[in-house]
């Protein structure tokens, strides 16, 4: 059994099916039961196609059209916007799906699937001629005695066309048009209108005549008769149709434009255009046409401006078979001038038909200008397609549009002709630019020169091949076109450089190269020159401060004491016996040598002065540190000092800077014992200290800066006029003499290092530590002065000489 | 950081609750130094007793200081205290002179280093510094009657002018660093202790 595979599935379905089992999706096209399949549906895009297959609801609907007034659908609903425009008569009397007659006679011309020259036309012309096919000449007539009547704006004329169904139009049919009617007209008449040589599309329309048909053609005679200052009145559309010729091609131009503007855009091409069948379509269906002005009364249609002349139409009731009155308008007029108007531009005979066209499917037009002969005015269609509109087109240069398949002279002209050789020309006029050959290596690779047009076009002829999508044209690719990048082109590796270039990189390779090379370590000598160098330095220094410890020459001078040193003479001098004195001890062991010395000599004054010093530290070390201070001091002063009774330890303060903070506000919190555990407060020295401000001296023995900071920073508010005395070492006097010089000072006293203690033993008539070790600092301080200069002086002629051996080896290699 | 702003503001304005929560604070901060102080200790001997154990290189040296570090222990424990006669004698002879030991080793490696400077890097500023500290020593040497052309004027000239205008500038900047390190350790941008 034949299977049939569903378009929009894919799925294999029996052949009888017309639905498929799967998606319910149409197996069988619509069109297929057309007439004749033609060779335009081809030419058709594919979504076009894809229209025709409308639900199954309307196909009865239009089964009943025929296939040339159906297939006016597609153009109908695609103009069906520009309905919008009509006059409120013909907006209510018409479906806004169907366009009006003149559109369905022209769309029925133009439409691509109703090519004449497919030969069915010609076909059914022989089938379904009958006494019926001229019922619609019938209806003309009828119109033409209610000219009288309403004009189809109004309601009455509404109800009327309502009223003329096909079922009664029928009977309707006046008697000159019934067959009897016929045999009686004169022989010439009935001649030259036989009914076998009725068009096909006219029995077709008496049979399924659309509403829309019955009310265009019932509304005819009331226009005219809503203008009955006008002898010769036609339908406004059509007055336009063949108003002047450069009327209207402004009009085609106009309409176009206005049509593409609202036309979507996948309906227009890269240009913007519409294609040639649409535009076609467009041009001549009279939807297009501007709707005739209605008056703000009653909606009746106003005489349009361009009205034409009466000389300008045809003499239609010349030749008339029914008998008219004067002045009335001649209900075939219309159709006498449309037919005269599409001869016009171009006979069938004088048309250049393409050669696709078979000279035989042509045949039809000959009968159908047989048929209407004697209906229409006697109009020599040789010479008005000489002097008719294809004149006038001719004329003013402008030329039919190319309608595929079609009769030359019933496509329209579009004013094209000029343009496309002036676009032509300007495009030969544009030289293309031409990028220096810089710029142009700056292209990035794998870019194409330049966008492939054809991508888009390949996309539009693109069938979809599988899929849900499958057989639809014109889907979007599922690679996108990023993916179909160009290969980038291939560039050689060999770089292009200069000869100097070249010669500098093969010096570098050299370079490295010799890097690469192993060479052989010299041997480390047993005794390098600098460990013998810094050996010699050592012994030196050892070698004179032992010769001026032991012999104590040779005697140097002790310096003068300074202002700072006199201050803390001055101030210790000052304290009375048992006053409790502060004492911090806060250098660490190394620095013993140094601020033992100069701390011993300010604690021995105060042993002299007999005051109670309070030792204290933030150093762990301190404590232990404060006892050997002590015992020196004693031992200088020739005393034993008692703990208890002659001093207190406090011992180790934890904590920095904040303890020190903590403790200067609060000293009996931090400490209620001594080091030795004994009682602290309760003493008679202590009793009335309760801050640090109540203490009778600070004194602060310090080696580093930092901490000599903390001390001065944090106790010199709370002191509350307490002195402050700092005792240094050297290298930390630069950082606290700026305390002492400050206005007012913070520090009252300073001693530093063992000049300063020196200056002080003097100034007090002491010979401490300080004196005694006087003389082998300056003899260790001035071998260190000679060592720093030779040997500086030393490093530097044999740096030089290690550097000028260095260069003649480059050299010499 | 708010302990730390009722400190500052305590440091501006005087309230009587605000200087006692103030104290206390501080108290808080004296006692977990103290303890620091312990852990500190705690941990310096976990480290040495990990090499001992594991005899990584410099195992010696780690054993001397568990050795040395138990032995004071003992001594102040049971030997009349940190200030008895046996830990004097151990600051004495023992602390004192290696520490000191270290301290004239370093004053022969700067003497080395300085003749080195000029062998090795010879600039402008190492010229203007090598002349001043050659400068500085020599003019305080105090040897009688050396003080000719006014030197011991121009040292101290330079010790009070040139010496003190770096000294403040240096201090100057500590202060303001320190501001900005209290700040962060105020807001809580910077955590020293990693808390």
């Amino acid at each position: 059994m034949a299977e049939v595979r569903c378009p929009m599935c894919g799925k294999a379905n029996p052949e009888e099916l017309d639905v498929c089992q799967y998606c319910q999706a149409r197996l069988k096209p619509i069109w297929e039961s057309a007439p004749l399949e033609s060779a335009s549906d081809n030419d058709l895009p594919e979504w076009l196609r894809s229209l025709r297959s409308e639900p199954e609801a309307e196909k009865g609907k239009e089964e009943a059209l025929p296939d040339w007034l159906s297939g006016l659908r597609d153009v109908s609903d695609v103009e069906a916007p520009l309905e919008a425009d009509q006059p409120p008569g013909t907006a209510d009397e018409f479906p806004q799906d169907q366009p009006d007659v003149s559109s369905q006679w022209f769309g029925s011309t133009f439409a691509p699937d109703e090519e004449p020259a497919e030969a069915g036309l010609g076909g059914q012309l022989e089938g379904d001629l009958s006494e019926e096919s001229i019922s619609w000449l019938s209806r003309i007539q009828e119109t033409d005695a209610r000219s009288g009547e309403p004009a189809p704006g109004s309601d009455e004329a509404g109800e009327e066309a309502s009223q003329l169904s096909p079922p009664s139009f029928e009977n309707e049919i006046p008697e000159w048009l019934k067959p009897d009617a016929l045999a009686e007209q004169p022989p010439e008449q009935t001649d030259s209108a036989p009914q076998a040589q009725t068009p096909e599309w006219g029995a077709s329309e008496e049979q399924a005549l659309p509403e829309w048909l019955k009310d265009e053609m019932l509304q005819e005679p009331a226009e005219q008769h809503a203008s009955p200052s006008q002898e010769t009145p036609s339908p406004e559309w059509f007055d336009e149709d063949i108003s002047p010729v450069q009327q209207l091609a402004d009009e085609t131009e106009a309409k176009q434009q206005a049509a593409q503007r609202e036309l979507p855009d996948w309906m227009t091409d890269e240009e913007g255009h519409l294609p040639e069948w649409l535009q076609s379509g467009i041009f001549v269906s009279p939807l297009e046409q501007p709707p005739p002005p209605v008056s703000s009364s009653g909606g009746e249609p106003l005489p349009t401006p361009a009205e034409p002349e009466e000389s300008e139409l045809p003499a239609a009731d010349a030749k008339l078979p029914f008998k008219m009155e004067e002045g009335e308008p001649s209900p075939l007029e219309w159709l006498a001038s449309l037919e005269t108007e599409s001869e016009g531009s171009k006979s069938a005979k004088d048309l250049q038909i393409p050669p696709e066209i078979p000279e035989d499917e042509l045949s039809w037009l000959s009968e159908l200008e047989t048929a209407y002969s004697d209906l229409l005015p006697e109009v020599d269609i040789a010479s008005e397609g000489a002097g008719g509109l294809s004149e006038g087109f001719e004329s003013e240069g402008l030329s039919p549009p190319p309608v595929e398949g079609l009769p030359s002279w019933l496509s329209e002209t579009e004013p094209e002709g000029e343009e496309a050789p002036a676009l032509a020309d300007e495009e030969e006029s544009l030289q293309p630019a031409e990028l220096p050959s810089w710029l142009q290596a700056m292209r990035p690779l794998g870019v194409p020169d330049e966008p492939s047009g054809d991508a888009g076009a390949a996309e539009t002829e693109q069938v979809e091949g599988a899929g849900p999508l499958a057989g639809l044209r014109g889907v979007l690719p599922a690679e996108p076109d990023v993916s179909q990048g160009t290969k980038p082109s291939a560039f050689p590796i060999r770089l292009q450089v200069t000869a100097a270039q070249e010669e500098q990189a093969n010096l570098l390779r050299r370079l490295i190269e010799a890097e690469a090379q192993p060479r052989p370590l010299p041997k480390a000598p047993v005794l390098p020159a600098q460990f013998v160098l810094r050996l010699v330095m050592a012994v030196l220094l050892i070698l004179s401060v032992l010769i001026g410890v032991v012999s104590g020459l040779p005697e140097f001078a002790r310096p003068a004491p300074s202002s700072e040193i006199l201050a803390v003479r001055q101030m210790i001098e000052h304290l009375a016996p048992q006053s409790p004195v502060l004492f911090a001890v806060d250098y660490e062991p190394s620095y013993s040598g140094e601020m033992d010395a100069v701390s011993g000599a300010v604690l021995g004054h105060l042993l002299r002065r007999n005051v109670y010093p309070v030792m204290i530290s933030t150093v762990p070390t301190g404590p232990i540190q404060a006892e050997r201070l002590l015992n020196m001091a004693g031992k200088a002063a020739g005393q034993s000092l008692a703990p208890t009774e002659q001093y207190a330890n406090l011992g180790y303060l934890a904590g920095g800077a904040a303890a020190l903070a903590a403790f200067a506000e609060t000293p009996r919190a931090y400490f209620a014992l001594d080091i030795q555990g004994g009682q602290l407060w309760n003493r008679p020295q202590l009793q009335n200290v309760g801050s640090v401000g109540e203490f009778a001296m600070v004194v602060v023995a310090v080696e580093n800066p930092d901490r000599a900071r903390f001390w001065v920073e944090q106790l010199s508010p709370r002191l509350k006029g307490t002195p402050l005395v700092m005792i240094v070492s050297a290298q930390a006097e630069p950082l606290i003499r700026p305390y002492y010089d400050a206005a007012p000072a913070q520090v009252q006293g300073l001693v530093s290092g063992l000049p300063g203690a020196t200056a002080y033993e003097a100034a007090t008539v002491q010979n401490g530590a300080a004196s005694l070790y006087w003389t082998p600092f300056n003899i260790g301080l001035l071998v260190a002065v000679l060592l720093m200069f030779l040997g500086g002086v030393m490093n530097l002629i044999a740096g030089r000489i290690v550097r000028q051996k260095q260069r003649q080896e480059t050299k010499s290699k | 950081m708010l302990s730390g702003l009722v400190v500052l503001v305590g440091y501006f304005v005087t309230l009587p609750g605000l200087s006692d929560l103030r104290g206390l604070f501080l108290d808080w901060a004296v006692i977990l130094t103290a303890v620091a102080a312990i852990v500190g200790v705690a941990n310096l001997a976990k480290v040495h007793w990990r090499k001992v154990r594991t005899g990584q290189p410099g195992a010696v040296f780690s054993l001397t200081t568990l050795t040395s570090l138990v032995l004071t222990i003992l001594v102040v424990i049971f030997l009349g205290g940190a200030t008895s006669a046996w830990s004097l004698w151990l600051f004495n002879y023992a602390l004192v002179p290696v520490e000191a030991s270290l301290l004239a080793v370093l004053s022969v490696t700067l003497i080395y280093a300085f003749a080195r400077m000029i062998n090795r890097r010879l600039t402008i500023f190492n010229l203007i510094f090598a002349g001043t500290a050659l400068f500085i020593l020599i003019t305080a040497f105090a040897w009688s009657g050396f003080d000719v052309f006014g030197l011991r004027d121009i040292r101290s000239w330079v010790m009070q002018v040139w010496a003190a205008a770096g000294a403040r500038g240096i201090l100057l900047g500590v202060a303001l660093g320190a501001i900005a390190t209290g700040l962060r350790v105020l807001i809580g941008s910077d955590r020293p202790y990693s808390g």
